[in-house]
């Protein structure tokens, strides 16, 4: 810490410098936990999530009515979490309106407008033939990546992987707090090469694809993506928050 | 004289921690309610609601009441003049900064600012 004396029209102050790295650590977490607020209210995520993996895996229970009906009720009651959480973190947390976006910003929103308009009509105009192309796009594309990994049955699935790398590309490129983007960053990766190898398990064992947990993970990818993140997205805000009274002290 | 004399004076109405962490959320969002700065400055309600009475005293703030839900909700914003000072003060900063440590690392990366409220 450095100490400054500073001299006043009639006075000397001496000024406490509080411009170590801590304190300078301490503003941009506000300035990060402030502008990324409304993104890190993680256990709407997380109620969505869930909502989604009760659903995608349904269909594994389908012989036990027991099993069906506690899906369905975790269902309901993640869609009612939905729309009760904003309430709750209004309450807990509290509220930022955010700042309007800059000329630049506007002149890039407009532009995907522009743009993504002409694309979506297109899109519904041609959605069967553009469909068949996707899918044959897409189909060319496993059809070479499964031979690659030596998969000519087709065991491994791709999405929950792509999904984790596409989300550790964006992170990549637009990293605003360099310490805490870091952070996600490396929670990113470490989701990616976790579901790399829960994916290419099967390649190995076999008898994995009728194991119940892989099958609940293979179907409920991305409803387990959802909540792993929303987790994490809680966790940052309440941990980025002081815990006690930093200023006060 | 002190050799010091010459470095610019950050003004003191900023620089206390309490009140420069309010300044902090607020420059970084158009507004925020009285829930939300307690949560982030980790102050206690009686000494945001003190901070706050000064700061818009000095005509840095801009503080609304309005009531929802039955309840009194306090939501802060940075008037025209707030956002000079801070302003004001990170380049203060830096200045003390560049001339005490010759350092050329601005005092909280790259702050730009846009006046919240017209």
């Amino acid at each position: 810490m450095t100490t400054l004396s500073v001299y006043n029209i009639n006075q000397f102050v001496n000024i406490n410098c509080t411009f170590d790295e801590a304190n300078r650590d301490r503003l941009r977490r506000l300035r990060y936990v402030t502008e990324n607020f409304q993104y890190l209210k993680g256990l709407t995520t997380v109620a969505f999530g869930v909502s989604l993996l009760a659903g995608s895996i349904a269909d594994l229970f389908e012989q036990s009515w027991l099993i069906q009906l506690s899906l369905w009720t975790v269902q309901g009651a993640s869609v009612v979490g939905m729309f009760r959480l904003p309430k709750y973190y209004q309450r807990r947390f509290g509220e930022v309106e955010h700042r309007p976006m800059t000329r630049n910003e506007s002149i890039a929103l407009a532009g995907i407008f522009f743009v993504g308009i002409p694309v979506l009509l297109v899109g519904v105009l041609f959605s069967r033939p553009l469909g068949r192309f996707v899918e044959y796009i897409c189909a060319g594309i496993s059809y070479r990546l499964h031979p690659m990994l030596a998969d000519p049955n087709h065991l491994v699935n791709f999405m929950p992987i792509l999904f984790w790398l596409l989300l550790l590309v964006l992170s990549i490129s637009f990293r605003r707090n360099q310490r805490i983007d870091l952070r996600r960053t490396s929670m990113l990766f470490g989701g990616t090469l976790i579901w790399t190898v829960v994916m290419i398990l099967p390649l190995h064992y076999p008898h994995l694809e009728n194991v119940t947990w892989w099958k609940v993970l293979n179907a409920g990818w991305f409803g387990v993506s959802m909540i792993l993140i929303g987790v994490y997205e809680h966790l940052t805000l309440v941990f980025l928050l002081p815990r006690a009274s930093e200023v006060e002290q | 004289m002190n050799e010091n004399e010459s470095l610019p004076s950050p003004n003191r109405l900023v620089h206390e921690p309490a009140r420069l962490a309010i300044l902090v959320v607020l420059s970084s969002c158009a507004s925020a309610d009285f829930v939300f700065l307690q949560n982030a400055t980790g102050l206690s309600k009686g000494n945001l609601s003190v901070q706050l009475t000064n700061l818009e005293e000095s005509g840095l703030v801009a503080i609304t009441k309005k009531i929802e839900d039955r309840k009194t909700r306090t939501t802060v914003r940075l008037s025209r003049q707030g956002v000079t000072e801070i302003e004001e003060y990170w380049k203060t900063m830096d200045a003390i900064r560049a001339r005490m440590s010759g350092a050329k690392r601005p005092a909280l990366g790259r702050l730009k600012l846009q006046p919240a409220i017209e």
